[in-house]
Protein backbone atom coordinates (compact mmCIF):
# COMPACT_ATOMS: atom_id res chain seq x y z
CA UNK A 1 0.00 0.00 0.00
CA UNK A 2 1.21 3.50 -0.83
CA UNK A 3 -0.62 6.54 0.45
CA UNK A 4 0.16 10.15 -0.45
CA UNK A 5 -2.09 12.64 1.32
CA UNK A 6 -2.67 16.25 0.40
CA UNK A 7 -2.00 18.74 3.17
CA UNK A 8 -5.08 20.33 4.72
CA UNK A 9 -5.54 24.09 4.54
CA UNK A 10 -5.30 24.30 8.34
CA UNK A 11 -2.86 21.92 9.91
CA UNK A 12 -3.26 20.58 13.40
CA UNK A 13 -0.41 21.48 15.74
CA UNK A 14 0.66 17.89 16.18
CA UNK A 15 4.14 16.45 15.97
CA UNK A 16 3.14 12.84 16.58
CA UNK A 17 3.47 10.44 13.69
CA UNK A 18 0.07 8.74 13.38
CA UNK A 19 1.19 5.13 13.20
CA UNK A 20 -0.74 1.94 13.91
CA UNK A 21 -0.90 0.99 17.59
CA UNK A 22 -0.98 -2.27 19.56
CA UNK A 23 -4.44 -3.82 19.51
CA UNK A 24 -5.53 -2.34 16.19
CA UNK A 25 -6.64 -4.57 13.31
CA UNK A 26 -5.47 -4.62 9.71
CA UNK A 27 -6.86 -6.58 6.76
CA UNK A 28 -4.77 -7.24 3.65
CA UNK A 29 -6.64 -7.17 0.35
CA UNK A 30 -6.96 -10.37 -1.64
CA UNK A 31 -4.70 -8.88 -4.33
CA UNK A 32 -1.50 -9.31 -2.26
CA UNK A 33 0.84 -12.05 -3.54
CA UNK A 34 0.90 -15.23 -1.47
CA UNK A 35 4.63 -15.63 -0.82
CA UNK A 36 5.20 -12.49 1.28
CA UNK A 37 4.72 -13.89 4.78
CA UNK A 38 1.12 -12.69 5.13
CA UNK A 39 -2.09 -14.31 3.92
CA UNK A 40 -3.99 -12.27 1.32
CA UNK A 41 -7.47 -11.32 2.48
CA UNK A 42 -6.75 -12.17 6.13
CA UNK A 43 -7.25 -9.93 9.16
CA UNK A 44 -4.45 -9.48 11.70
CA UNK A 45 -4.09 -7.78 15.06
CA UNK A 46 -1.08 -5.63 15.94
CA UNK A 47 0.68 -7.29 18.90
CA UNK A 48 3.83 -5.15 19.17
CA UNK A 49 4.89 -1.85 17.67
CA UNK A 50 8.10 0.16 17.68
CA UNK A 51 8.66 3.41 15.80
CA UNK A 52 12.22 3.77 14.50
CA UNK A 53 13.51 6.99 12.95
CA UNK A 54 15.96 6.24 10.14
CA UNK A 55 17.31 9.31 8.34
CA UNK A 56 19.28 8.83 5.12
CA UNK A 57 21.23 11.51 3.25
CA UNK A 58 22.13 11.74 -0.41
CA UNK A 59 24.19 14.44 -2.12
CA UNK A 60 22.51 14.62 -5.50
CA UNK A 61 23.91 16.22 -8.65
CA UNK A 62 21.70 18.68 -10.48
CA UNK A 63 19.90 17.10 -13.41
CA UNK A 64 21.70 19.29 -15.94
CA UNK A 65 21.85 18.14 -19.52
CA UNK A 66 22.78 14.59 -18.45
CA UNK A 67 19.47 14.08 -16.63
CA UNK A 68 21.32 12.99 -13.50
CA UNK A 69 19.48 11.52 -10.51
CA UNK A 70 20.07 9.33 -7.47
CA UNK A 71 17.93 6.23 -7.03
CA UNK A 72 17.19 4.92 -3.53
CA UNK A 73 15.99 1.33 -3.09
CA UNK A 74 13.95 0.98 0.11
CA UNK A 75 13.98 -2.84 0.17
CA UNK A 76 16.37 -5.35 1.74
CA UNK A 77 18.02 -6.15 -1.59
CA UNK A 78 21.76 -5.66 -1.94
CA UNK A 79 22.39 -1.92 -1.95
CA UNK A 80 18.95 -1.22 -0.53
CA UNK A 81 18.12 0.79 2.59
CA UNK A 82 17.01 -2.37 4.51
CA UNK A 83 13.66 -0.91 5.55
CA UNK A 84 11.53 -4.02 4.94
CA UNK A 85 10.76 -6.78 7.50
CA UNK A 86 13.22 -9.69 7.48
CA UNK A 87 10.61 -12.41 8.14
CA UNK A 88 6.93 -13.17 7.69
CA UNK A 89 4.28 -12.04 10.15
CA UNK A 90 5.62 -8.51 10.32
CA UNK A 91 4.43 -5.30 8.72
CA UNK A 92 6.48 -2.13 8.36
CA UNK A 93 4.45 1.04 8.16
CA UNK A 94 7.02 3.40 6.62
CA UNK A 95 6.40 7.14 6.80
CA UNK A 96 8.53 9.06 4.30
CA UNK A 97 9.46 12.69 4.96
CA UNK A 98 11.94 15.10 3.45
CA UNK A 99 14.10 17.94 4.72
CA UNK A 100 14.07 21.01 2.45
CA UNK A 101 16.14 20.74 -0.71
CA UNK A 102 16.02 22.20 -4.19
CA UNK A 103 14.45 19.32 -6.04
CA UNK A 104 11.76 16.66 -6.07
CA UNK A 105 11.27 12.92 -5.94
CA UNK A 106 9.53 10.32 -8.05
CA UNK A 107 8.55 6.85 -6.85
CA UNK A 108 8.94 3.62 -8.79
CA UNK A 109 8.16 -0.04 -8.22
CA UNK A 110 9.89 -1.97 -9.64
CA UNK A 111 12.62 0.38 -10.81
CA UNK A 112 11.26 0.84 -14.33
CA UNK A 113 7.62 1.48 -13.45
CA UNK A 114 6.51 4.88 -12.15
CA UNK A 115 3.87 4.76 -9.43
CA UNK A 116 2.16 8.11 -9.97
CA UNK A 117 1.02 8.53 -13.57
CA UNK A 118 -1.95 9.37 -15.72
CA UNK A 119 -3.74 6.66 -17.72
CA UNK A 120 -2.58 8.00 -21.11
CA UNK A 121 0.81 6.67 -22.22
CA UNK A 122 1.62 10.25 -23.26
CA UNK A 123 1.24 11.45 -19.66
CA UNK A 124 3.98 9.53 -17.92
CA UNK A 125 7.12 10.78 -16.14
CA UNK A 126 9.83 11.50 -18.71
CA UNK A 127 13.01 13.03 -17.34
CA UNK A 128 13.96 14.71 -20.61
CA UNK A 129 10.73 16.70 -20.85
CA UNK A 130 10.27 19.65 -18.48
CA UNK A 131 6.51 19.15 -18.10
CA UNK A 132 6.59 15.39 -17.73
CA UNK A 133 9.52 15.16 -15.34
CA UNK A 134 7.39 16.76 -12.60
CA UNK A 135 4.23 14.77 -13.41
CA UNK A 136 3.31 13.05 -10.15
CA UNK A 137 6.41 14.48 -8.47
CA UNK A 138 6.70 14.77 -4.70
CA UNK A 139 8.25 18.03 -3.53
CA UNK A 140 9.98 18.13 -0.11
CA UNK A 141 7.48 20.53 1.44
CA UNK A 142 4.64 18.09 0.71
CA UNK A 143 5.83 15.63 3.37
CA UNK A 144 7.91 16.95 6.23
CA UNK A 145 9.14 15.26 9.41
CA UNK A 146 6.58 16.99 11.62
CA UNK A 147 3.81 16.24 9.13
CA UNK A 148 4.65 13.12 7.08
CA UNK A 149 2.20 12.57 4.26
CA UNK A 150 3.60 9.52 2.52
CA UNK A 151 3.00 6.08 3.98
CA UNK A 152 4.22 2.83 2.50
CA UNK A 153 3.15 -0.55 3.87
CA UNK A 154 5.94 -3.10 3.40
CA UNK A 155 5.98 -6.81 4.17
CA UNK A 156 8.62 -9.52 3.88
CA UNK A 157 9.98 -9.94 0.34
CA UNK A 158 7.63 -7.32 -1.11
CA UNK A 159 8.61 -5.93 -4.49
CA UNK A 160 11.23 -3.17 -4.20
CA UNK A 161 10.06 0.43 -4.05
CA UNK A 162 12.45 3.10 -5.32
CA UNK A 163 12.65 6.83 -4.68
CA UNK A 164 14.37 8.74 -7.45
CA UNK A 165 15.85 12.04 -6.26
CA UNK A 166 16.25 14.98 -8.61
CA UNK A 167 17.92 18.31 -7.91
CA UNK A 168 17.05 21.47 -9.81
CA UNK A 169 19.73 23.70 -8.28
CA UNK A 170 20.47 25.72 -5.18
CA UNK A 171 19.22 29.26 -5.77
CA UNK A 172 20.68 30.80 -2.60
CA UNK A 173 24.21 29.71 -3.40
CA UNK A 174 24.71 29.80 -7.15
CA UNK A 175 28.27 28.46 -6.99
CA UNK A 176 27.03 25.14 -5.60
CA UNK A 177 24.15 24.77 -8.01
CA UNK A 178 25.64 21.52 -9.24
CA UNK A 179 24.69 19.64 -6.05
CA UNK A 180 22.26 19.63 -3.16
CA UNK A 181 21.73 17.33 -0.20
CA UNK A 182 18.44 15.46 0.06
CA UNK A 183 17.74 14.08 3.52
CA UNK A 184 14.93 11.54 3.62
CA UNK A 185 13.64 10.82 7.11
CA UNK A 186 12.08 7.37 7.22
CA UNK A 187 9.96 6.68 10.26
CA UNK A 188 9.49 2.93 10.32
CA UNK A 189 6.69 1.61 12.52
CA UNK A 190 7.66 -2.04 13.07
CA UNK A 191 4.54 -4.12 13.70
CA UNK A 192 4.24 -7.76 14.78
CA UNK A 193 0.99 -9.31 13.56
CA UNK A 194 -1.22 -12.10 14.91
CA UNK A 195 -3.70 -13.65 12.47
CA UNK A 196 -7.36 -13.55 13.45
CA UNK A 197 -9.16 -16.71 12.27
CA UNK A 198 -12.72 -15.42 12.52
CA UNK A 199 -12.75 -11.63 12.77
CA UNK A 200 -15.83 -9.97 14.20
CA UNK A 201 -17.47 -7.21 12.13
CA UNK A 202 -15.91 -4.67 14.48
CA UNK A 203 -12.40 -5.95 13.61
CA UNK A 204 -12.95 -5.65 9.86
CA UNK A 205 -12.27 -2.51 7.82
CA UNK A 206 -15.04 0.01 7.10
CA UNK A 207 -17.93 -0.03 6.47
CA UNK A 208 -18.41 -2.97 8.87
CA UNK A 209 -15.70 -2.19 11.42
CA UNK A 210 -12.81 0.08 12.31
CA UNK A 211 -9.84 -1.97 11.10
CA UNK A 212 -7.43 -0.70 8.46
CA UNK A 213 -7.74 -2.04 4.92
CA UNK A 214 -4.34 -2.48 3.23
CA UNK A 215 -4.59 -2.64 -0.57
CA UNK A 216 -1.70 -3.94 -2.65
CA UNK A 217 0.59 -1.51 -4.46
CA UNK A 218 -0.86 -2.46 -7.84
CA UNK A 219 -4.35 -1.57 -6.66
CA UNK A 220 -3.60 1.94 -5.40
CA UNK A 221 -1.59 2.76 -8.51
CA UNK A 222 -4.31 1.58 -10.94
CA UNK A 223 -2.09 -1.14 -12.38
CA UNK A 224 -4.66 -3.90 -11.95
CA UNK A 225 -7.33 -4.49 -14.55
CA UNK A 226 -10.66 -2.77 -13.81
CA UNK A 227 -12.46 -6.13 -13.77
CA UNK A 228 -10.18 -7.53 -11.06
CA UNK A 229 -10.95 -4.45 -8.97
CA UNK A 230 -14.69 -5.01 -9.45
CA UNK A 231 -15.07 -1.87 -11.56
CA UNK A 232 -17.87 -2.04 -14.14
CA UNK A 233 -16.89 -1.32 -17.74
CA UNK B 1 43.11 27.41 15.30
CA UNK B 2 39.47 26.36 15.34
CA UNK B 3 37.03 26.88 18.18
CA UNK B 4 33.37 26.06 18.28
CA UNK B 5 30.57 26.86 20.68
CA UNK B 6 26.80 26.70 20.95
CA UNK B 7 25.00 29.95 21.62
CA UNK B 8 22.65 29.41 24.53
CA UNK B 9 18.92 29.31 23.80
CA UNK B 10 19.22 30.27 20.13
CA UNK B 11 19.97 26.96 18.42
CA UNK B 12 22.80 28.68 16.57
CA UNK B 13 26.38 27.50 16.66
CA UNK B 14 29.53 29.43 15.96
CA UNK B 15 32.90 28.36 14.63
CA UNK B 16 35.97 30.56 14.79
CA UNK B 17 39.10 30.12 12.72
CA UNK B 18 42.09 32.32 11.98
CA UNK B 19 43.35 33.12 8.52
CA UNK B 20 45.57 30.39 7.11
CA UNK B 21 46.77 29.43 3.65
CA UNK B 22 46.04 25.79 4.37
CA UNK B 23 42.44 24.65 4.61
CA UNK B 24 40.90 24.97 8.10
CA UNK B 25 37.86 22.85 8.91
CA UNK B 26 35.39 25.19 10.60
CA UNK B 27 32.66 22.60 11.26
CA UNK B 28 31.40 19.25 10.03
CA UNK B 29 27.70 18.79 9.24
CA UNK B 30 26.43 15.69 11.11
CA UNK B 31 24.89 12.80 9.15
CA UNK B 32 21.30 13.44 8.11
CA UNK B 33 21.53 17.20 8.58
CA UNK B 34 22.25 20.31 6.52
CA UNK B 35 24.25 23.30 7.74
CA UNK B 36 22.97 26.82 7.09
CA UNK B 37 25.49 29.66 7.53
CA UNK B 38 23.63 32.70 8.80
CA UNK B 39 26.52 35.13 9.05
CA UNK B 40 30.25 35.45 8.45
CA UNK B 41 32.41 37.98 10.28
CA UNK B 42 36.01 38.73 9.40
CA UNK B 43 37.79 40.66 12.15
CA UNK B 44 41.13 41.62 10.68
CA UNK B 45 43.50 43.20 13.20
CA UNK B 46 46.58 42.84 10.99
CA UNK B 47 47.82 45.74 8.90
CA UNK B 48 47.37 44.09 5.51
CA UNK B 49 44.29 43.35 3.46
CA UNK B 50 43.11 39.76 4.01
CA UNK B 51 41.01 37.74 1.53
CA UNK B 52 39.02 34.88 3.00
CA UNK B 53 37.26 32.00 1.21
CA UNK B 54 34.51 29.76 2.61
CA UNK B 55 34.33 26.31 1.00
CA UNK B 56 32.13 23.21 1.29
CA UNK B 57 33.87 19.83 1.08
CA UNK B 58 31.77 16.75 0.30
CA UNK B 59 31.59 13.64 -1.87
CA UNK B 60 28.39 13.23 -3.92
CA UNK B 61 26.29 10.07 -3.88
CA UNK B 62 26.59 7.62 -6.76
CA UNK B 63 24.12 8.66 -9.46
CA UNK B 64 22.80 7.13 -12.66
CA UNK B 65 25.45 9.01 -14.64
CA UNK B 66 28.45 8.97 -12.29
CA UNK B 67 29.50 5.64 -10.76
CA UNK B 68 32.49 7.02 -8.82
CA UNK B 69 31.86 10.66 -7.95
CA UNK B 70 34.88 12.84 -7.23
CA UNK B 71 35.16 14.81 -4.01
CA UNK B 72 34.01 18.42 -4.36
CA UNK B 73 35.00 21.58 -2.52
CA UNK B 74 33.38 24.57 -4.20
CA UNK B 75 34.05 28.09 -2.92
CA UNK B 76 30.80 29.53 -1.62
CA UNK B 77 31.87 32.95 -0.38
CA UNK B 78 34.84 35.26 -0.76
CA UNK B 79 35.43 38.44 1.21
CA UNK B 80 38.26 40.89 1.79
CA UNK B 81 38.82 42.87 4.94
CA UNK B 82 41.24 45.63 5.80
CA UNK B 83 42.17 46.62 9.32
CA UNK B 84 39.31 48.65 10.64
CA UNK B 85 37.33 49.35 13.75
CA UNK B 86 34.33 47.62 12.22
CA UNK B 87 34.88 44.02 11.08
CA UNK B 88 33.52 42.83 7.72
CA UNK B 89 30.11 41.24 8.36
CA UNK B 90 27.85 39.35 5.98
CA UNK B 91 24.45 38.51 7.39
CA UNK B 92 21.53 36.52 6.01
CA UNK B 93 20.54 39.22 3.52
CA UNK B 94 24.04 39.43 2.04
CA UNK B 95 24.26 35.61 2.01
CA UNK B 96 21.03 35.21 0.07
CA UNK B 97 19.14 33.90 3.09
CA UNK B 98 21.93 31.59 4.18
CA UNK B 99 24.58 29.37 2.64
CA UNK B 100 23.87 25.63 2.61
CA UNK B 101 26.73 23.42 3.76
CA UNK B 102 26.43 19.79 2.72
CA UNK B 103 29.64 18.30 4.13
CA UNK B 104 32.49 20.09 5.90
CA UNK B 105 32.70 23.88 6.04
CA UNK B 106 36.27 24.97 5.34
CA UNK B 107 38.08 28.30 5.44
CA UNK B 108 41.19 29.51 3.67
CA UNK B 109 42.96 32.87 3.70
CA UNK B 110 45.61 34.49 1.53
CA UNK B 111 48.10 34.53 4.44
CA UNK B 112 48.70 33.08 7.87
CA UNK B 113 47.47 35.69 10.31
CA UNK B 114 46.52 34.87 13.88
CA UNK B 115 45.08 38.36 14.27
CA UNK B 116 42.55 37.83 11.48
CA UNK B 117 39.62 35.96 13.03
CA UNK B 118 36.77 34.54 10.99
CA UNK B 119 33.57 33.82 12.90
CA UNK B 120 30.88 31.69 11.23
CA UNK B 121 27.42 31.58 12.75
CA UNK B 122 25.36 28.63 11.56
CA UNK B 123 22.52 26.29 12.39
CA UNK B 124 21.74 22.71 11.57
CA UNK B 125 18.45 21.54 10.07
Amino acid sequence: MLEIQLKPMIRQASFTVPGLKVGQYVTFSAAWPTELGITPGRTYQVMMEQMVRAPREFIVPAMGSNNDYVEVNLSNESGGQLLYPTSGGFLHEIFIAFKPYAGFAQMFSPSDQILMRMPSTAEVYTIGTARLRVLGAIFPEQSTEDDPRIRLMAVYRMVSVFIRLHVLGTPSTPTTAAFDKSVIVFMVNRLALRPIANPTPEQLPPPQGRGLYIPYLDEVTFRMSPSSLGVAA
Amino acid sequence: MVTQQVQANTGYLTARVTSNTTVQNAFVVPYGMIGIIESITVDNQSAALRTINILDSFTPTVSNQVASPAAQNPTLWTGSAVQAANPLRSGPSELGGGIRILGTCQVTGDAIAATCVITIKYRLI
